[in-house]
């Protein structure tokens, strides 16, 4: 009986390893049909003002509703003074991010058509464009298993919800990172970097190398590693 | 006896009425407090908002929707944005400041128009919402101690150094124009969407509570059809570009 038990556990725990991918269907996107928010992400009581909070004190606010500038800042709880920040302009109301900026300071322009930043906790954000200077049509967060992808075309929260695993892998696999970084909080401050390039899904270059770094003993002081070729103030 | 029965009903069904509006006034009261620990208790869920404004899911970040559609968003150290619903192409920013944020200078789609001429400055919004924002101290020193919002019932008070909500509470519209005209508005501008565009322009100035002066004189213009041009109808004698 004790042996049957124990069989029938084992088979329940294997039973539950099953990494096969399922047949659930992806997300229709593109569609431009507003969805309720759900999981960490707030919609606001003003239009085009989103955020979303990380499982691990990661913070993301999105504005697309202003006239002057469309923005995406990023910020950690772990670290009240840090701000990055994505920026650009609107053409035609499409929103066009490029500007990087960590603090104040103009870090790079974004150098691939997509791009992604990794929270500490593994969450990430992927902006997707048409091309290097031209529209960016999308934002999707990935954080567990919770899923928001925003159509920054007409500026609606398309999908937010939680799914499987299998459909937040497949969705990841779907779309092309561009050129993907992150940040990590050191014991002396806050380092800004870049870690691969994708510019077609599946196709990882890796290359690691550091943007920017926040030093604690120097709040105001930001340190700029790279040199973008575009820009002669960076 | 039936006389004192209908009393009796009637002190019961007043006493009620008390009771409810206690409880209700209660929760209200509380609603950040209690939000605050939802936040805490959930990880990222948060909804502080009593009426029209918005906490979000981050800290320091605020919304507000007036009925009309005007829209307020307020990131502590950051910007202040006034918009509009029907004026897709329309924002007014306040921004800037020395040590601390003062938010004293102010924009017109991206356009530098001037910078606040006192301590205290109120945009009313065309559906009658106003938010009055009080900027205190010298030098470095110098910083904004107080953002209100007043509308209707609604009375939404932060400190924007801190990110801080210090009240949203609703009320009676009497007991919410009690405090609105309590707090001198300063200088007070407001905007008009029209048929060919928007203009923006001051209304007057109120340095002391219950002492308006008006001063009506246009501040700049937007036009339909041609969003990136801003007519600056405003020359601040401190600023060259302006």
């Amino acid at each position: 009986m004790t042996r049957l038990g124990l069989l029938i556990l084992l088979g329940g725990l294997l039973g539950c390893r099953k990494d096969k991918p399922s047949q659930e269907p992806l997300p229709v996107l593109g569609t431009c049909q507003a969805v309720t928010e759900s999981g960490c992400l707030s919609t606001t009581s003003v239009r085009g003002v989103f955020t979303y909070t990380t499982a691990g004190g990661g913070e993301i606010i999105v504005d697309i509703g202003g006239q002057s500038f469309p923005s995406v800042l990023m910020r950690h709880r772990g670290y009240p003074g840090f701000t990055l920040s994505f920026g650009g302009r609107f053409v035609q109301r499409t929103p066009r991010f490029f500007a990087e900026h960590l603090n104040d300071r103009h870090i790079k322009n974004k150098q691939h058509n997509n791009r992604t930043i990794y929270f500490p906790d593994g969450a990430k954000i992927t902006l997707v464009s048409e091309g290097i200077d031209g529209p960016t049509k999308s934002l999707r967060i990935y954080d567990g298993t919770q899923v928001h992808h925003l159509n920054l075309t007409c500026g609606v929260l398309e999908f937010s919800g939680v799914v499987s695993v299998d459909v937040v892998r497949r969705m990841d696999e779907a779309e092309a990172d561009g050129e993907a970084g992150g940040f990590e909080i050191t014991e002396t401050g806050l380092l800004f970097f870049n870690l691969y390039t994708e510019d077609q899904p599946g196709r990882i270059i890796e290359n690691r190398y550091n943007l920017g770094e926040l030093h604690r003993n120097e709040p105001k002081k930001v340190t700029d590693y790279y040199d973008d070729p575009n820009l002669s103030h960076t | 006896m039936g006389i004192s029965k209908k009393r009796l009903r009637w002190r019961i069904g007043m006493m009620a009425t008390l009771a409810l509006l206690k409880a209700v006034s209660s929760v209200l009261e509380n609603q950040p407090a209690r939000a605050r620990a939802m936040e805490a208790a959930s990880g990222c869920r948060v909804s502080a908002a009593v009426g029209s404004l918005s906490t979000t899911t981050v800290r320091n970040l605020y919304t507000y929707a007036s009925s009309g559609g005007g829209y307020l968003v307020f990131r502590v150290n950051g910007v202040i944005s006034v918009r509009h619903r029907d004026y897709v192409n329309f924002e007014i920013q306040l921004w800037g400041g020395d040590e601390y944020h003062t938010y004293n200078h102010e924009n017109l789609n991206g356009k530098h128009i001037k910078d606040w001429l006192g301590d205290r400055r109120t945009i009313v919004f065309p559906d009658g919402a106003k938010v009055t924002m009080v900027v205190a101290g010298t030098g470095t020193s110098r910083k904004v101690v107080s953002m209100t919002i007043y509308e209707g019932t609604q009375v939404h008070r932060l400190n924007p150094s801190t990110g801080e909500l210090e009240s949203s509470r609703e009320l009676t519209a009497a007991e919410v124009a009690a405090l609105d005209n309590a707090e001198a508005d300063g200088e007070t501008s407001t905007f008009a969407i029209t048929e060919t565009g928007l203009i923006y322009y001051n209304l007057y100035f109120e340095n002391v509570a219950g002492q308006k002066v008006e001063s009506r004189y246009d501040l700049g213009s937007l036009t339909l059809g041609n969003d990136n041009q801003v007519n600056d109808f405003f020359d601040d004698p401190r600023i060259g570009h302006t």
